[in-house]
């Protein structure tokens, strides 16, 4: 068997998998350059675990096959959550559908190094090997890291925070299917099949639920939003708590400082907008169109941050919407 | 909201009135859908009338540009207020919905047709 059909068998799938999961969101909330971010993560994941199994492996005085079941999932399920971790930390995660293709993509990253360092090894290995590890191991990393982030970005959703105890039970879960899935309980091939049965029907139920939820999210976040901007654009916005907040704020920060939090909630509210009606037009099937005057009004989101200040953001953040979400679309729409 | 339908020549403008919200949206689905249902694919939403639409309405407009658009028809808007033209400007909407300041000249816009 030649190493091109082996590469071919072991590492096809798992991208072709993850292409399946981009095509699914209709909303396509994860760029094609994000997604190769987490996919190179996955690469980098698989060169640490290599040297860290190297290193650990004596230390714990374990023979290949115990270590293989108790401990490599422990450190490869690890070292592929890190990277979970830096996307949440980073705002990056808006939804479980993200998190997912996300996570997937960091497990395709792992599955390719490490199906292409097998190949390497094992050039007298059956094709049935290679199917295994394509269909099998390869998808498996993928799912398991799609869980650490999908659990973890439900969890952080909830708490408002990122915290890293909240990345736990989704790593074990990861852990333990991995684990489970080296113990062989199955057969090999049937295991391979029952991976690509049960993954693709958890997918789709995972991606159709996140979906409602990104539709609720987006008409109910669209129109506080427009009512945001309504009552600042109509001279009313001193009548509202905000407003009533804001006046009180003027014994503490100068008028112009005042007027800049009062454009900067105005100018989060017209970005929010923009980042749900791009989400809005996806839905329906257009493409939105790159904006060239958003770079200009990112310029000044960030010209109003530095002008109000540390304290200042301090003061308004009860009155900025500040949850992962309002977050995420932001990092969204400055990467378009 | 209400809703009433005109035809002029081969294009059909759906005069609309009220807000459209997620209560009253169905209502402006049902008129686009029964008109792109009985043939006609040139379509314009008059919303001189419109003092307020929500995410809901906005999603039944784009829904129904897509759809038309698909039958070799489109779906132009007509005399948006000012809130709800800086609503469209801002979510980029006006890049896919084609706006118009009154009726005739979106009827117009059709060429021949209207």
């Amino acid at each position: 068997m030649t190493a091109v059909l082996a590469v071919a068998v072991s590492v096809l799938p798992v991208f072709l998998f993850l292409g399946a999961l981009v095509l699914i969101d209709s909303y396509k909330l994860v760029a094609l350059r994000a997604i190769l971010l987490s996919v190179a993560a996955g690469v980098v994941a698989a060169l640490a675990s290599y040297g860290v199994n190297l290193l650990l492996r004596p230390v714990l005085g374990l023979d290949v096959a115990r270590y293989s079941l108790y401990a490599a999932p422990v450190v490869e399920e690890s070292l592929k959550a890190a990277f979970v971790v830096y996307l949440l930390q980073r705002s990056r995660l808006g939804f479980v559908v993200d998190a997912a293709i996300h996570g997937f993509a960091i497990g395709t990253g792992f599955a390719f190094l490490e199906n292409l360092y097998y190949v390497q090894v094992s050039p007298d290995a059956t094709l049935w090997t290679w199917i295994v590890r394509g269909f099998g191991t390869a998808i498996m990393h993928g799912g398991a890291t799609a869980i650490v982030a999908m659990v973890s970005k439900t969890l952080h959703h909830r708490v408002g925070t990122v915290r890293l105890y909240l990345l736990l039970p989704g790593l074990a879960v990861a852990v333990v299917l991995h684990s489970l899935y080296n113990h062989f309980l199955l057969q090999p091939i049937l295991a391979a099949a029952m991976i690509v049965l049960v993954f693709p029907t958890l997918s789709a139920a995972v991606f159709q639920q996140s979906e409602r939820e990104t539709r609720t999210w987006l008409g109910a976040g669209f129109d506080t939003d427009q009512e945001l901007l309504r009552v600042v654009h109509s001279g009313q916005f001193s009548g509202t708590p905000a407003g009533m907040y804001l006046k009180t704020l003027r014994s503490s920060f100068s008028a112009e400082v005042i007027v800049d939090m009062l454009c900067l909630l105005r100018l989060r509210a017209e970005l929010a907008i923009r980042a749900k009606g791009i989400l809005m037009m996806r839905e329906a099937g257009f493409d939105a169109a790159p904006d060239p005057a958003l770079k200009d009004k990112f310029q000044e989101l960030r010209y109003l941050e530095k002008s109000i200040g540390k304290t200042g953001m301090l003061a308004i953040h009860p009155f900025l919407h500040t949850s992962t979400r309002d977050l995420w679309q932001l990092n969204m729409l400055g990467e378009m | 909201m209400e809703t009433s339908v005109e035809q002029r020549g081969d294009v059909i403008a759906v005069h609309i009135s009220g807000s459209v919200d997620g209560l009253t949206s169905e209502v402006l689905q049902r008129a686009f859908s029964s008109e792109v249902d009985a043939g006609h694919h040139n379509l314009v939403a008059d919303f001189g009338a419109v003092d307020y639409t929500s995410s809901a309405g906005l999603r039944v407009l784009l829904g129904t540009v897509k759809r038309v658009r698909s039958l070799g028809g489109d779906l132009r808007l007509a005399d948006p207020n000012p809130e709800v033209r800086k609503v469209l400007e801002l979510s980029g909407f006006t890049g896919i919905l084609k706006i118009f300041k009154t009726v005739d000249d979106a009827v117009a816009s059709f060429g021949g047709r209207g």
